[in-house]
């Protein structure tokens, strides 16, 4: 059942299947929660919200035409239910985003200096991307974190390519501001 | 030396998008202020990527599926999925109760009976205030989705009040094949809330 296309698992789903479900759930589980985490800036809330998509997903899996890509229609999802948690302002605040100051405690030995910049960079990322509004950090998070292209990622946010050209460019112009003050792209 | 290339397109640039790729690369070399803003955005698209991948908890899919197969119980109904219906449900009840009783007012005092016109326009713009006062309460708590699934069955709940045949239409609903129609472009589940609307309406004792 690995082998299956996302269609055929959606059209066994669809007659009954669990499994075949279960299957995109597994394929699926891993970037669905990153972008909802990157988006959140909570792990905790990532999950939930993941977990509520792929529960919708399930119950709306009669929308998805055979001709759709898969992954569109389920980021949609997850890209609504994550911006009205926003709006909501249902946030747990960030868990996840590590301080600069522990990074840096924690770094002994070659491994640990890996390490502790490997979350240096974690931590610079979140900061900067938590000053970004959602309309410009979900274009940033689905093009350079889950490598989307402008046509799925305008049909996912529900605008033109342009649109996401544009947001794509003031965004990433922010990111660069921000990351400059920090002082972080001397790295 | 040409005029800066946009930030635009710098950023279109970095993903290969940008129109006239050849003449933004001369430009590149010639202008050391456009390069150094290209050089810096290169720098914030590696830092994006060099994030490390978050790994997924050990039981997130088995929770998932937990909550799929215990949505997909029937035991546990529409009206505990969506508690909103079942208020919906008792506002409609309420909503055609007092329509009754208002018909049958104008009844006793005109002695003639209204027309299927005049009672589907009463309903029409009654259902209208309320999908208002619904709007707002739903906006307000933030819960579009919900309404816009809402939306959904009223806008059915509309179609229907607005047809001539409004008695046949809301007791014989399944002998009617436009409402058969109606019903099939909902999915599994909203058919089922939907079909338990109409079942209160029924229960309503519904007597224009």
């Amino acid at each position: 059942m690995q082998n299956l296309s996302d269609w055929e698992l959606v059209t066994q789903a669809r007659g009954g299947d669990i499994a075949a479900f279960e299957v995109l759930v597994q394929r699926y589980q891993e970037p669905v929660v990153r972008f909802c985490s990157r988006m959140t800036g909570s792990r905790e809330d990532a999950e939930d919200i993941a977990q509520e998509s792929f529960v919708r997903l399930y119950h709306t899996l009669h929308r998805v035409k055979p001709k759709a890509k898969f992954s569109t229609y389920l980021f949609t999802i997850a890209r609504n239910r994550t911006l009205n948690h926003l709006r909501d302002g249902k946030s747990r605040g960030h868990d996840k985003a590590v301080s600069l100051e522990e990074t840096r405690l924690g770094a002994g030995g070659p491994s640990g200096a890996q390490s502790a910049r490997r979350n240096e960079i974690t931590a610079f990322v979140d900061r900067a991307l938590e000053r970004l509004s959602p309309d410009h950090r979900e274009v940033i998070v689905l093009r350079e974190l889950q490598g989307m292209d402008y046509e799925s990622i305008a049909a996912i946010v529900g605008c033109r390519p342009g649109t996401v050209k544009s947001r794509l460019a003031r965004g990433r112009e922010q990111l660069r501001q921000h990351l400059l003050e920090m002082g972080a792209l001397d790295l | 030396m040409s005029k800066h290339v946009s930030l635009k397109e710098l950023s279109a640039h970095l993903d290969g998008q940008a129109r006239g790729a050849g003449r933004i690369q001369q430009h590149l070399q010639q202008c050391p202020e456009c390069a150094r803003v290209y050089s810096e955005l290169e720098n914030v698209q590696g830092f994006l990527r060099k994030t490390p991948q978050e790994e997924v908890g050990p039981g997130f899919a088995a929770r998932v599926m937990c909550a799929v197969r215990e949505e997909a119980q029937p035991s546990k109904g529409w009206e505990r999925r969506y508690p909103w219906a079942l208020a919906a449900s008792a506002a409609v009840v309420a909503l055609c109760a007092g329509l009754a009783m208002f018909a049958m007012w104008a009844f006793e005092e005109a002695h003639t009976p209204r027309t299927d016109q005049e009672i589907a326009s009463d309903l029409d713009s009654l259902v209208l205030a309320w999908l208002d006062e619904m709007e707002e309460m739903h906006m307000e708590e933030g819960h579009q989705d919900q309404f816009l699934d809402e939306l959904a069955y009223l806008d059915i709940l509309l179609t229907m009040a607005a047809d001539p045949e409004l008695e046949e239409a809301m007791l014989v609903y399944e002998d009617e094949p436009h409402v058969d129609e109606l019903v099939e472009t909902l999915d599994e589940e909203s058919a089922d809330i939907f079909v338990e609307l109409l079942a209160t309406y029924d229960q309503g004792a519904w007597t224009p």
